[in-house]
C-alpha cells in the first residue's frame, strides 16, 4: 500500500475518532475522483472530515456554507466594477479551490445547488461569457442533513447521481465517543494537521488506482450487479451507466488503497452500499426499511 | 409451535393452492352436488378472508362438524366414499376444507397433491381429446402452485408468469418419460381406466323397433362409429350397416323373441371382398355392426367372445361399454340362406291374427295377380313409389291399426314406418320377410379417409327371401326418398325440418373444420386411448421383435428411463458450474465442494475472502490452508495474468484434505 496514502489514513483518523470505515470509504471516493455527499445529522463530524482531507491532501479549502439565500454568484464570483482601472474585475468566488466543502447543501435553493453541481460535473465554470478552468484536482465535499428536517430542497435524483458516494457517519460508538470527550478541542487538532501529501502526489496516486488491473471475472460480476438492478421489480430505477462506472472506479481505488494490483469482488462488495445508497429507490408502493436495503438485495446475487 | 407458525398462509399463497384446485374442480362441476360445489367456494372465501387478517378462519371443533358434515352428505348424496362417484366427492369437499388448514408446508403440499388426485379422477369420466388438453393446463397450474408456496415471495405478480413459465420447462422435461412409459409400459386387457360402468344409458339402436325409436336417434349427432376401408370406398347408398333383425310383429312394434341360437350361417359370395376396420363407440348394446359377408365365418375378436347368429346378426356377450376397434374382410356381395328351412319360413310369415284388414286386403290382391314373390315385392315398391307418400321424422300419430292408417290414411313417416309395413304387406301376401336396422351411408371424411357414422344415419330396411336369391335386401325408404340413401337423412327430409343444429355445423365454410376435428379425435381414438395390448405388440413388433413380449418392454423401459433421466439431469445439472472453463474457477469449485463437505458451505453471493474468514473462524486449524487457497485464487481470477500459477492453486486444493472433525488438540 502507498505509505503516504497510509500515514494521511491515520492522521485523519485521528481526527475523526471510531470512523474507519467512512474515512477509508471518503479517501476512496477522492482517489476515485468521485464527489462525496455526507449525510448525517448535526454534529457528528461531517465537517471536520471534510476539513481533515483537505488538509491531510495538502490541497486548498473553501467552505460555502449553503443557505436559502444563496445566490449562484455567492458560489461562482462575479465581475464587479473596479473605479482605480475603470474596468470590471473578476472577483472568483469559493468555488475556486480544490476542496470544497458545501455545508448543508439541501439548505439551498435549487438554483445555488445546480450552480454547484454544474462546476462538479464540467470542471469549469462560465461566468458572464467566460468559461474559467477550476483548479485540479478538484473535488466536491457536500453535506446534507437529512432531508426530512424543515427547511429543506433535497437534491433531485439526477443531481445525487453526480455524487460517486453517499456516506453516512453516525454516532460514535462509547469508546471513541469517550476519547472525544476527553480529547483535545477537534478545532485545534484541525488546525495542526499538516499535509501528508501533496496534490501531485494524490493526483498520481489517483492515476496509480486508475491502473488497478481489472479482470473479465470482476466485470462479469459488477454486469450482474447492474443487470439486477435493473431487472429487479423492487426498485423504481436501476443503476446507470456513470454508477456502473463509477462502482469500478470506485472498486480499483478501494482495491490501491488495500495495496492490491488488481480489483476482485470484495472491493465490489465493500463499495456497493455507498454508490447506490443514493442511486436506488423502491419501487412505487414499497417502503424503504432502511438505508441499505438496496444494498442488501444486490450484496445477495451470486457471484459467478 | 409459535404463533406465527400457527397463523393461516398469506393470501397470495392461498391463492397458489386455490386457484389451481379451482381449475381441477371446474369440470367436476357439471356432474358433483350442487352443495359441494357451493359449500368449496365459500370454504374458499372463508380460508382468503382468513389469510387476509392472518387468522385460523374457524375453530378445530366446527372445522370437524364441516367435515363430518360433509362425509354424511356425500354418503347420503351417493351412498358411500369408496368409487367413482362417492370417492370423487368426498375429495373435492375435503379440498375445500383443507384451504381452511393452510398453517404448516405439510398442509399446502398435502392439498395440492388432493388437487392431483382429483385430476387424475377426470380420466374416469372422461378421455376425449378437449378434456386431456384442459387437464395439461390444470397440471400446469398445479405444478405452478407446488412452485409458488416453496418460494418465500408469491405475492408479485411477475412471478405468477416465472412460476407458471418454470412449471411448464418441468412438464416439459416430464414429457419424455412419460412418453416411454406411455409407449412401453405393459398394457393390461383394456384401458386403465376401466371401471364397473355406472348405470346403463344406452344409445343407438334398441332390440325392438316401435314407431318414435330410430326418429329420436335421426335428430342426434351423436357418433356411431368411424370405419375406415382399405382401398377404394364403396358408394355411400351401398353402406348399409347390418345391426339388430327383427322377426316378429305384435300390431305395434317389431322385436326379436330372444335371442336366436348360435347357429352356422348359410351363405354364399361372390366377388372380391374388401377391408374394413370399424371403431365403435360404447353403446352398452350387444350388436356389431357389420357390412358385407365377413370372412371368416363367424369372426372373432381378440379379446372378447363374440357370436353370430343365422340371420347375421354379430353379437358379443357381454355389452360393448367402452370403444371397440374390429377389424374385418367382407364380401359385399352375398347370398344368404339360399334354402329357407320350415322354422324360419313360418317365423317370416308370421302375423299376428286380425289387424291391419285393409293391409291384407291389398296383399292378397297382389297374391291373387302376381306369378312369383319378385312380382309381389315390385307391387309394393310400385305403391310406394306412385302414391303419394312423403318422408318427414315428424309423421302424425297413426291409430291402432298402425298399418292401414299409415298405408291409406297419413302416408307421411320415415324409414320404419316404411320397413315395417313393407314386411307386414310382404308377410300377408305369403313373402317371407323381416326388419334389418342399423345404420345407412355415413359422412365421409376426405381429410382422413374414413367414414363417420352418426345417431342420424340409423336407418331401417328389409329383406324379403326369394326362391333362388335367398335373403334379398330391399329398401323400401328408397323408394320413397332415394336422397335418403345417396345422400344422407337430411338430404331426404323436407325443408322444414332438417335439425337445427346440424345445419348450422354443416356451413360449407365449417365443413373441413369440423372434418378435421373428427380427424383429430379419431386419430386420439385409435393411438392414444385404443392403444390397448393388441395395438402396443403390434407397433412393437414392428420396430424390434423382441420388444413385443413383456419382458423386452420392461426391460427397455428400465434402460429407456435411466437413460432419459441422466440424459437429463447432465443437461440440468451440466448447466450449473457457468465457469469451469477457467482452472482457477474449477479449482476453486473443488475447494468449496471439500469445504462443503465438512458442513461449510459457500453461499452463492459469498464473495472468496468473506467465505474465507467464515471458514477459518469455524475451523480455526484449516486458517492458514484456506487463506492461502483463498489469497492464490483471488489472484488468479481477478489479478493480471502470471504464468505457472494455476498449476500451484490446483496442488494446494488437491493437498487441502480437511477432516470432519478438528484435531483434539483444538476441539474445545
Amino acid at each position: 500500500m502507498n505509505p503516504a496514502l497510509h500515514r494521511a489514513l491515520d492522521q485523519i483518523n485521528g481526527v475523526l475518532l471510531g470512523k474507519e470505515t467512512q474515512v477509508r470509504l471518503s479517501l476512496a471516493c477522492l482517489l476515485a475522483r468521485g464527489h462525496l455527499l455526507i449525510e448525517d445529522t448535526p454534529g457528528v463530524g461531517k465537517t471536520t472530515l471534510a476539513h481533515a482531507l483537505a488538509q491531510t491532501l495538502g490541497m486548498d479549502f473553501h467552505r460555502i456554507q449553503f443557505t436559502s439565500d444563496l445566490l449562484p454568484a455567492d458560489i461562482l464570483g462575479a465581475a464587479i466594477y473596479d473605479r482605480d482601472s475603470g474596468g470590471f474585475t473578476f472577483h472568483p468566488g469559493p468555488i475556486f479551490a480544490q476542496v470544497i466543502l458545501a455545508d448543508e447543501i439541501n439548505r439551498a435553493s435549487p438554483k445555488a445547488q445546480s450552480a454547484l453541481l454544474e462546476a462538479m460535473e464540467e470542471g469549469q465554470v462560465s461566468i458572464e461569457g467566460e468559461t474559467r478552468p477550476l483548479p485540479t484536482p478538484f473535488f466536491v465535499i457536500a453535506t446534507q442533513n437529512p432531508g426530512d428536517q424543515a427547511g429543506a430542497f433535497p437534491l433531485p435524483e439526477s443531481q445525487l447521481d453526480r455524487f460517486l458516494f453517499r456516506v453516512r457517519l453516525g454516532y460514535p460508538d462509547p469508546a471513541a465517543e469517550r476519547a472525544l470527550l476527553k480529547g483535545e478541542d477537534r478545532r485545534e487538532l484541525l488546525a495542526g494537521l499538516r499535509g501528508v501529501l501533496t496534490p501531485v502526489e494524490f493526483m498520481a496516486a489517483q492515476r496509480a488506482a486508475r491502473e488497478v488491473h481489472v479482470a473479465d471475472a470482476l466485470l462479469d460480476y459488477l454486469q450482474a450487479l447492474i443487470g439486477a438492478s435493473r431487472s429487479d421489480p423492487r426498485f423504481a430505477t436501476g443503476l446507470s451507466p456513470r454508477a456502473g462506472l463509477g462502482l469500478l472506479r470506485a472498486a480499483q481505488a478501494w482495491a490501491y488503497l488495500a495495496g492490491r494490483d488488481y480489483a476482485q469482488p470484495e472491493d465490489l462488495r465493500a463499495v456497493l452500499p455507498a454508490v447506490v445508497r443514493h442511486r436506488l429507490f423502491p419501487a412505487v408502493g414499497l417502503a424503504q426499511a432502511d438505508d441499505d436495503w438496496a444494498a442488501r438485495i444486490l450484496l445477495d446475487i451470486a457471484i459467478p | 409451535m409459535t404463533a406465527a407458525a400457527r397463523a393461516p398462509a398469506d393470501p397470495a399463497t392461498l391463492l397458489w393452492l386455490a386457484v389451481p384446485l379451482l381449475l381441477v374442480l371446474l369440470p367436476y362441476t357439471t356432474h358433483l352436488s350442487a352443495w359441494i360445489s357451493l359449500s368449496w367456494l365459500g370454504f374458499a372465501l372463508l380460508g382468503l378472508n382468513g389469510a387476509r387478517r392472518r387468522r385460523r378462519p374457524l375453530g378445530r371443533v366446527t372445522l370437524t362438524l364441516a367435515t363430518l358434515a360433509g362425509v354424511a352428505g356425500v354418503i347420503i348424496d351417493y351412498g358411500g366414499v369408496i368409487g367413482p362417484g362417492g370417492g370423487l366427492a368426498l375429495l373435492a369437499f375435503l379440498s375445500g376444507v383443507k384451504l381452511l388448514q393452510t398453517e404448516t408446508p405439510r398442509d399446502r403440499i398435502g392439498t395440492l397433491f388432493v388437487g392431483c388426485f382429483l385430476l387424475v379422477g377426470h380420466f374416469l369420466e372422461t378421455q376425449s381429446l378437449p378434456h386431456a388438453v384442459y387437464m395439461i393446463l390444470a397440471a400446469l397450474a398445479l405444478t405452478a402452485g407446488f412452485i409458488a408456496i416453496q418460494t418465500d415471495d408469491c405475492a408479485a405478480p411477475d412471478r405468477i408468469k416465472a412460476h407458471c413459465i418454470l412449471a411448464g420447462r418441468l412438464l416439459l422435461q416430464a414429457l419424455p418419460l412419460a412418453l416411454l412409459l406411455f409407449l412401453l409400459f405393459p398394457r393390461l386387457q383394456g384401458p386403465l381406466w376401466n371401471l364397473p360402468q355406472q348405470g346403463t344409458a344406452r344409445t343407438g339402436l334398441s332390440d325392438s323397433m316401435s314407431p318414435g325409436d330410430i326418429s329420436r336417434l335421426l335428430e342426434s349427432d351423436e357418433l356411431a362409429f368411424r370405419a375406415e376401408f382399405a382401398g377404394a370406398q364403396p358408394d355411400s347408398s351401398q353402406l348399409y350397416w347390418r345391426g339388430p333383425v327383427f322377426w316378429e310383429y305384435d300390431g305395434r312394434a317389431w322385436r326379436s323373441i330372444g335371442l336366436p341360437p348360435p347357429a352356422p350361417v348359410r351363405a354364399e359370395t361372390f366377388g372380391q371382398p374388401v377391408r374394413y376396420s370399424l371403431t365403435m363407440e360404447a353403446h352398452r348394446q350387444q350388436w356389431l355392426f357389420l357390412f358385407g359377408l365377413p370372412e371368416p365365418l363367424p369372426p372373432s375378436l381378440p379379446d372378447r367372445r363374440t357370436f353370430m347368429t343365422p340371420d347375421l346378426q354379430w353379437l358379443t356377450r357381454e355389452p360393448v361399454g367402452q370403444r371397440l376397434r374390429y377389424e374385418l374382410t367382407a364380401y359385399p356381395d352375398y347370398r344368404l340362406d339360399p334354402v329357407l328351412d320350415e322354422v324360419s319360413r313360418r317365423r317370416a310369415l308370421d302375423l299376428p291374427e286380425a289387424i291391419n284388414p285393409r293391409a291384407r286386403a291389398l296383399a292378397a290382391r297382389w297374391r291373387a295377380g302376381a306369378g312369383s314373390d319378385a312380382a309381389i315385392v315390385e307391387e309394393a315398391l310400385r305403391l310406394f313409389r306412385q302414391e303419394r307418400f312423403f318422408y318427414t321424422l315428424r309423421p302424425p300419430a297413426l291409430g291402432t291399426a298402425q298399418v292401414d292408417d299409415f298405408l291409406f290414411e297419413t302416408r307421411r313417416g320415415f324409414c320404419e314406418h316404411y320397413a315395417g309395413s313393407f314386411v307386414f304387406l310382404m308377410r300377408a301376401a305369403g313373402v317371407p320377410a323381416r326388419v334389418v336396422t342399423g345404420y345407412q351411408g355415413g359422412e365421409y371424411n376426405q381429410l382422413g379417409n374414413y367414414w363417420i357414422v352418426r345417431g342420424r344415419d340409423a336407418h331401417a330396411w328389409t329383406e324379403v327371401w326369394l326362391d333362388g336369391r335367398g335373403w334379398t335386401r330391399v329398401d323400401p325408404t328408397a323408394a320413397v326418398a332415394p336422397s335418403r340413401v345417396e345422400r344422407g337423412v337430411e338430404a331426404a327430409l323436407p325443408a322444414g325440418e332438417r335439425p337445427g343444429g346440424v345445419i348450422a355445423l354443416d356451413g360449407a365454410w365449417l365443413r373441413p373444420l369440423r372434418l378435421g376435428w373428427d380427424v383429430l379425435n379419431n386419430q386420439w381414438n385409435q393411438w392414444v386411448l385404443g392403444y390397448n395390448q393388441e395395438r402396443q405388440r403390434r407397433l412393437l413388433a414392428r420396430l424390434a421383435p423382441w420388444l413385443a413380449d413383456w419382458r423386452g418392454m420392461v426391460s427397455t423401459l428400465g434402460i429407456g428411463a435411466a437413460v432419459v433421466v441422466l440424459t437429463l439431469a447432465l443437461v440440468l445439472f451440466g448447466r450449473r458450474p457457468p465457469t469451469a472453463s477457467d482452472p482457477a474457477s474449477r479449482a476453486y469449485a473443488r475447494f468449496c465442494r471439500k469445504l462443503a463437505r465438512i458442513g461449510i458451505v459457500r453461499a452463492p453471493a459469498e464473495a472468496p475472502e468473506e467465505y474465507a474468514r467464515r471458514a477459518a473462524g469455524a475451523r480455526p486449524d484449516l486458517a492458514g490452508a484456506i487463506a492461502g487457497i483463498t489469497r492464490r485464487y483471488l489472484a488468479l481470477r481477478y489479478g493480471p495474468p502470471r504464468p505457472g500459477a494455476p498449476a500451484l492453486l490446483k496442488r494446494a486444493v488437491r493437498d487441502f484434505r480437511p477432516s470432519r472433525h478438528p484435531p483434539a488438540s483444538i476441539r474445545r
